[in-house]
């Protein structure tokens, strides 16, 4: 009897060891408590009140399977190496699920096949009509840059300053896209760091940018009511995406795979010769491979990488990059209003940071607060694309001067 | 050019903690290249622009009136399109009139039209089908 009661304790203490509730009260298991604790927050976020749900879920649920001790679907032992080089044979020999959906992200596949489907979606006719709201687009970086500054001068390597201003372009590929690239190392911060405070504060834009754009702008300058676009040919529509690939891909070949996806996807939209293949990009393919990225950049999100002093400056400095961005916009529409004499709402510039369409539905939003009749939502997507091509453009120059 | 930091001086790339140089530099390379990059795209559209409003000015222009044409067969057109115009205006207010009264036939109330005057738009500039339409689409946002 004593033998089967030792055998059946041995069995129950071995069960206890091997299970993950173990962990959970092991040494270091509180972090994971934390972490799932956090998933939860995500996932109530995103259902519960909206927030970038496509993204935010798949995201949250990635981070409760990775902190779920001994469940093994993504081991970061494969990926943070101190050298940077990553042994593929390996990680094919002792993968789990969410490791080879990672390696889309390492390899820098996904950004860009999500910017494909977002050429599909996007009209640049209104850019094409008004080309100077690339002007926008471009100041909008501005949070991107001085960002840079603020990391750097905070003591984060060239690698890591770039990888956080990137989140003031406020375009989640685009930051996966240039994490994924520079911060290949074992460093203190990780894709997913970037990819959480992304989307975190994109999801914020409409708590973020209305109280700075009520801040720098006048009444007066809110209730501008802005001239109707000219009507954009079809000709015109089709040359665009291959003239902007051209030129940004010659001017800065780092930014090719976004933009040259981007528009790949425009042209294949505006020629209306492709409907199927359309209809493939921005639908089946562009969910397919949110879910990869949404549910792999979320495993990259294990407790030792967030529950550190470092991720909390990635937060401080993404809500300063956004603010930045916002600002830059802004402070630059106004120089518009007052350059074409009070012909440009200043409000459009906020829309300049990428985050389509949300930004420009806030710029519409806080425009309309002013005067019901005013509706700049056409004339907010000019610089929301336009900080599409911006942000890109950035990425690319970030790319090239650091490695 | 000694403000270059030596590696971005010799085409290298920027490794490890920065020192002031460095930041600066590549924070002042950075928003040039961008602003740099969409000022030629800003160009390109500039010039693409108004070689295509030359093209479909070209490609509307109106055909001259040829000289000999009769004034006769004009006149009839001109009268046929204003007849259309008005029936279509008194068909649009025969709809609304019967929208509004089956609205008042629920409380047993009559109503009839006296007259259909245009209303002066004022500083909205679009006409009230146009500012709902409107309204549907961005209420949304």
């Amino acid at each position: 009897m004593n033998e089967v009661m030792d055998i059946i304790s041995t069995t129950l203490s071995g069960l206890w060891n091997d299970s993950g509730i173990s962990a959970l009260f092991a040494d270091g298991g509180w972090k994971n408590l934390i972490m799932i604790g956090i998933s939860f927050v995500f996932m109530y976020l995103a259902i519960a009140k909206d927030f970038e749900p496509l993204l935010l879920l798949p995201i949250s649920f990635g981070m409760l399977l990775t902190n779920l001790p001994f469940a093994e679907m993504y081991h970061p032992e494969l990926w943070e190496l101190a050298d940077g080089h990553v042994d593929y044979g390996r990680v094919l020999q002792e993968c789990g699920l969410l490791d080879i959906l990672y390696m889309g992200v390492k390899l820098q596949i996904y950004p860009p096949l999500i910017f494909l489907g977002i050429g599909c979606m996007t009209d640049f006719s209104p850019l094409i009509a008004n080309p100077k709201s690339f002007l926008l687009g471009a100041a909008a970086q501005g949070g991107i840059f001085f960002t840079f500054v603020c990391a750097g001068l905070m003591g984060f390597t060239a690698a890591e300053a770039a990888s956080i201003a990137i989140i003031g372009g406020a375009d989640g590929p685009t930051a996966i896209y240039v994490s994924s690239k520079l911060l290949s190392g074992g460093g203190s911060i990780s894709t997913g760091n970037i990819a959480l405070a992304a989307y975190t504060y994109m999801a914020l834009v409409p708590l973020i940018q209305p109280p700075l754009m009520r801040l720098l702008t006048t009444k007066k300058e809110r209730a501008v009511k802005m001239k109707q676009l000219r009507e954009v040919s079809k000709t015109e529509k089709i040359i665009f995406p291959i003239a902007v690939t051209v030129i940004i891909s010659l001017l800065v070949p780092s930014a090719a795979p976004l933009v040259g996806m981007l528009m790949f996807g425009n042209l294949l939209k505006e020629t209306g010769v492709a409907s199927r293949l359309v209809d493939t990009a921005q639908n089946a393919l562009m969910n397919i491979v949110t879910i990869f990225l949404g549910i792999s950049v979320g495993a990259t999100t294990q407790a030792d990488k967030i529950i550190n002093t470092s991720f909390a400056g990635v937060m401080l400095l993404g809500v300063i990059a956004f603010s930045l961005g916002t600002i830059s916009g802004i402070l630059f529409g106004k120089i518009m209003y007052v350059a074409t004499k009070g012909k440009v709402n200043p409000l459009i510039g906020s829309a300049g940071v990428s985050a389509v369409p949300m930004a420009a539905r806030i710029s519409q939003k806080v425009g309309a607060e002013t005067d019901p009749t005013n509706f700049l939502l056409m004339h907010t997507m000019d610089p929301n694309v336009a900080g599409v091509i911006g942000s890109a453009v950035a990425a690319g120059v970030l790319l090239s001067v650091i490695a | 050019m000694s403000f270059l930091p030596i590696a971005l001086m010799e085409g290298e790339k920027i490794t490890g903690t920065m020192g002031g140089n460095t930041i600066a530099a590549i924070t002042i390379i950075g928003l040039a290249v961008v602003f740099a990059g969409l000022l030629i795209l800003i160009l390109y559209l500039y010039l693409s622009g108004a070689v295509f409003r030359r093209s479909n000015s070209a490609d509307h222009k109106p055909e001259p009136t040829p000289k000999a044409r009769p004034a006769a067969q004009v006149a009839p057109v001109k009268q046929v399109s204003k007849s259309a115009a008005a029936e279509d205006e008194s068909e649009v207010v025969a709809a609304i009139m019967a929208a509004i009264a089956a609205m008042g036939a629920a409380d047993g109330k009559t109503y009839r039209v006296r007259s259909v005057k245009p209303v002066h738009r004022g500083s909205m500039g679009r006409s009230a089908w146009a500012q709902a339409g409107l309204s549907d689409n961005t209420t949304p946002f």
